[in-house]
């Protein structure tokens, strides 16, 4: 057997809690930081049509 | 690696992250007067460190994009996050002691390094998990270097606010060292995060309903791999250096100049106002690099830079012919160019994929970064120039920027002509490649 398929056999077939709840509030950060990032630039855009 | 069933829709938050927090370096800019009161020196010794770093992104994208391959994207990012993190720290010693070349040594160059490595880490990565959609796959994480800057841009300005006890410029100069710490631990948190996150598809992994032999019904669109030393020799790298040379140029030119070209233009239009421009030509970038490269997957990477070079030659055109007629028309014109100018930075890697197949994209990519290098410095180069002698030949208004707009035209149209003489990789370029070995 390669040590590449040894590898492979290894993987499980479930993603850990742990995986899951790092990854799902690395989504939130990701989503909150950019509709922070739009909110505020929107906001300054909006002086082009106000100003 | 991923198990074999996996939720792919993990893996764009990972990429978008490391992006996010190395799409910083695009809001430097609100360090420049309170880094100038600090050290007591002008706009130019400050104005070096943003341009170290991004000669050091293009340089360690182009010599490192093999590495990076060979690492995969956890490691990669890893190394990527802890330069950018370490740059800001030891910026930091070098605002405290007085010391601007620590500032220059620390987020210049370290942190420079680590926005090459960052920028190309996740790239080829999201590819493989999205070989349906490779074009909004880039588009995703690639966004995210525009997003940074809207995100980095205000949070840097309250913090440095908050910690130096108000607005004035000795306030902020008194919270920059707090302000970059706080900003190296939030990076070296979401970056780490990314990391642990970010996973290889198991090579029995595919998306659901996906047919892989569908890629073969796409004419611009190989099945066959080039190495990167390979892809150096053949016609199309080069075309497609010239693609992005002058998509990015072009869209520098206006990005540069925002604030004054609207107020030359439109005397009438305020500095609040002229920073609303800027703002929305932000968004525009920003949303670009995510719808365009995604049309790229239904309609071609072939057929959306057709549109991004000769849909913006009529653009730059409307603008030097009608620009100054109406407010309107001159903001929509910037707005299109700008949402070609982020499209153009996003669909790249998936047009290299295209062309060169998955196995060393991220190479072939960080080679290709160079001609965002050069870009960036013919781009303001070209409008700054022209604006100076129009101006000493004793123009005024719109007039100071016609000749710049043709300039654009002209580069435009030989990207163009790049784009069209696109075909395939000759096979004797191509190698064997398993995908998932």
């Amino acid at each position: 057997m390669s040590s590449s398929q040894h590898f492979l056999d290894t993987v499980t077939d479930e993603v850990t809690q742990t995986y899951r709840t790092i990854a799902v509030i690395l989504a939130l950060i990701v989503i909150m930081g950019l509709g922070y990032g739009l909110v505020d630039t929107a906001i300054k855009a909006a002086a082009l049509f106000t100003e | 690696m991923a198990p074999r069933t996996f939720n792919r829709w993990f893996i764009p938050a990972a990429g978008l992250a490391i992006h996010l927090c190395i799409g910083q370096v695009y809001a430097f800019s609100v360090f420049k007067i309170p880094l100038m009161s600090r050290f007591d020196v002008g706009e130019v010794s400050v104005g070096w460190i943003f341009s170290v770093a991004i000669a050091m992104l293009g340089l360690s994208a182009a010599f490192g994009g093999t590495w990076v391959e060979k690492a995969g994207p956890r490691k990669s990012m890893i190394v990527a996050g802890t330069a950018w993190v370490l740059g800001f720290f030891i910026a930091a010693v070098g605002i405290a002691t007085g010391q601007l070349w620590m500032v220059y040594f620390g987020y210049g160059f370290i942190g420079g390094i680590g926005l090459g490595i960052g920028y190309i880490s996740p790239v080829s990565t999201l590819m493989k998990w999205f070989p349906d959609r490779p074009g909004l796959a880039t588009g995703l994480a690639i966004m995210g270097f525009g997003g940074g800057a809207l995100i980095a841009s205000p949070m840097s300005s309250s913090l440095m606010a908050l910690f130096g006890g108000g607005t004035e410029t000795e306030n902020l100069a008194a919270g920059l060292v707090p302000t970059f710490i706080t900003l190296a631990i939030s990076y070296a948190f979401i970056i780490a995060a990314g990391a642990y996150v970010i996973r290889l598809p198991h090579p029995d992994w595919k998306p659901e309903g996906w047919d892989p032999s569908t890629v073969d019904a796409a004419p611009m669109q190989t099945k066959l791999n080039v190495s990167a030393n390979q892809a150096l020799k053949t016609p199309q790298f080069w075309f497609l250096w010239i693609i992005l040379f002058t998509n990015v140029t072009a869209g520098i030119g206006i990005l540069e100049n925002a604030a004054p070209m609207i107020q030359d233009y439109f005397p009438g239009v305020t500095a609040a106002a002229a920073a609303g421009f800027v703002g929305i030509l932000s968004l525009a970038n920003m949303a670009g690099r995510f719808v365009w490269s995604t049309t790229s997957d239904y309609i071609g990477r072939k057929n959306i830079y057709l549109v991004y070079l000769g849909v913006g030659v009529l653009l730059y055109l409307v603008l030097a012919f009608f620009g100054g007629g109406s407010l309107i028309l001159f903001i929509l014109a910037a707005v299109f160019i700008l949402s070609f100018y982020g499209g153009g930075f996003s669909t790249i890697p998936a047009y290299l994929k295209d062309m060169f197949g998955y196995y060393q994209v991220g190479a072939i990519h960080g080679r290709l970064l160079t001609a965002w290098a050069a870009a960036g410095i013919a781009g303001p180069l070209i409008v700054n120039s022209v604006v100076e002698s129009q101006a000493k030949a004793g123009a005024a208004g719109p007039d100071l920027y016609t000749v710049s707009m043709f300039i654009m035209v002209g580069l435009l149209a030989v990207g163009l002509l790049a784009n069209i003489l696109m075909r395939p990789v000759a096979e004797k370029h191509t190698i064997e490649y398993d995908l998932h070995h």
